[in-house]
């Protein structure tokens, strides 16, 4: 018998070092499984609020009008919710790699899939009523950093004469149309166009989105559609703005006092 | 008995101690410690540090028995706990520089099948890879050690490792190119 195995038959028949019980290995594997399931519940409820907040302000539309919009978008990320989402990802795979399923895998492999069930998930939970209900309870409560969290993003560095709002028309006539944007804002629109006009009337309870400018305390609208997923988008109603771009017709819309309801 | 033992596989000894019969991790101990040393040795040179590591090794096998599944490889869970105490000491001795991104093991790669006759080396192979194993990476010294010496398959070192097995494959190839460059550049010292 060599002197190792000697030493350590004697602390084992002496009890000085004991089997760890099972429960104890079925707790911490519990607990790796719930911190999994726990970190992946608050990263697809991040990434859903973020793809919430870039629809309800009209920012995920912005790729409907070019390339250069689509850079705006990616500017209006919330940075903080963003890298909060990185951060968690980056936790569950951590965790995940002490299990053979996740490190039988390369790295890439595990993330990509994570990421992509991540986003599917947080795209379908975007689309329910949730972030709508959880946005009145923190209003109801006075939970102001939640009702922050749903305040129109400020874009990093936003790009000269691009902006986009979104909104309800909750009154429109032949020249003016009201919109009440999802925070509560109210902004009055009118068109000025000589001859006919080739832009949308909006009616009332449609969901649109107007892309321009702000000039001052003046939107100016380059364009204006109804929203892609809007609640009050008719089924099979895809009518497309045109904008007359040989007049240079555009749309003026006065951005008047903000009324919060 | 002792023919009776050396016929029990490692599984149905770890269920006996598991049960209570504390004497039988004895023959654990006997089957493993020769192999573990051996293995220790490739990365750690104090004889004493060996023994300490190998002493720790049986001790945390000991106490995290129970969390072992019978119906997996006890060779490639105690080569695992041999494996994290080797980088443990060589993280703490500041011989291990800590990598946070192994590109190795981030990509995919195309998976190597192991072949029946790849563990023949030529005698010249064989040489360099006892006086030289010091000179390569230890992320391919491990594996090298791994399959040649204590013929694990590819399967197991991934369980040893937790690595891909296609990664195992990539790095027993990088090992013996790093090999070859030493076997070139000793061909042309003067």
């Amino acid at each position: 018998m060599t002197n190792l195995k000697a030493k350590i038959l004697d602390t084992v028949k002496n009890n000085t070092i004991t089997m760890i019980p099972k429960w104890k290995f079925i707790l911490y594997s519990t607990l790796g499984i719930v911190g999994i399931i726990f970190s992946f519940l608050i990263t697809v409820f991040l990434f859903s609020l973020i793809l919430f907040v870039l629809s309800r302000h009209g920012f995920m539309y912005m790729p409907f009008f070019g390339f250069m919009a689509t850079m705006h978008t990616l500017k209006a990320i919330p940075l903080f919710l963003l890298l909060c989402t990185i951060v968690l990802l980056i936790i569950i795979e951590l965790i995940s790699r002490s299990y053979s399923f996740s490190f039988r895998q390369p790295l890439a492999v595990t993330l990509l899939l994570l990421t992509t069930f991540a986003a599917i998930v947080s795209f379908i939970i975007s689309q329910t009523g949730i972030h709508e209900y959880v946005r009145e309870y923190a209003m109801n409560h006075h939970i102001d950093p939640m009702v922050r969290m749903y305040d129109r993003p400020i874009p990093f560095r936003p790009a000269e004469g691009v902006d986009i709002l979104r909104g309800e028309v909750v009154a429109s006539s032949g020249t003016s149309t009201t919109l009440r944007l999802f925070d509560g804002a109210i902004i009055v629109a009118y068109a000025t166009t000589t001859g006919t006009s080739t832009f949308m009337i909006p009616s009332i309870g449609d969901d649109v989105i107007v892309f321009g400018n702000f000039f001052g305390e003046q939107f100016q609208i380059l364009d204006i559609r109804k929203a892609p997923f809007g609640k009050h988008m008719p089924k099979g109603d895809m009518r497309m703005m045109i904008r007359d771009t040989d007049r240079q017709e555009t749309v003026k819309v006065f951005y008047s006092e903000i009324k919060r309801q | 008995m002792k023919s009776h033992l050396s016929t029990q596989k490692d599984e149905e000894i770890v269920s006996s101690v598991v049960e209570g019969d504390k004497d039988l991790f004895g023959e654990l101990i006997d089957r493993y410690e020769p192999k573990l040393t051996r293995y220790v040795r490739r990365f750690i040179q104090q004889p004493d540090d060996v023994s300490d590591i190998i002493q720790i090794v049986f001790i945390k096998a000991y106490m995290n028995l129970r969390s072992f599944d019978v119906e997996r490889s006890f060779n490639s869970w105690i080569y695992r706990i041999a494996h994290n105490e080797s980088v443990t000491y060589l993280k703490k001795r500041g011989n291990e520089k800590v990598s946070f991104i192994d590109f190795d093991i981030f990509l995919p790669h195309p998976f190597a099948k192991e072949e029946a006759d790849d563990r023949s080396l030529n005698r010249e192979m064989k040489e360099l890879l006892d006086t030289s194993l010091l000179s390569i990476s230890p992320k391919y010294r491990e594996v090298l050690v791994l399959y040649y010496y204590d013929e694990l398959s590819y399967q197991e070192i991934a369980e040893v490792l937790h690595i891909p097995i296609a990664t195992v494959g990539v790095r027993i190839r990088r090992g013996k190119e790093s090999l070859q460059k030493i076997l070139i550049s000793n061909h042309y010292q003067p």
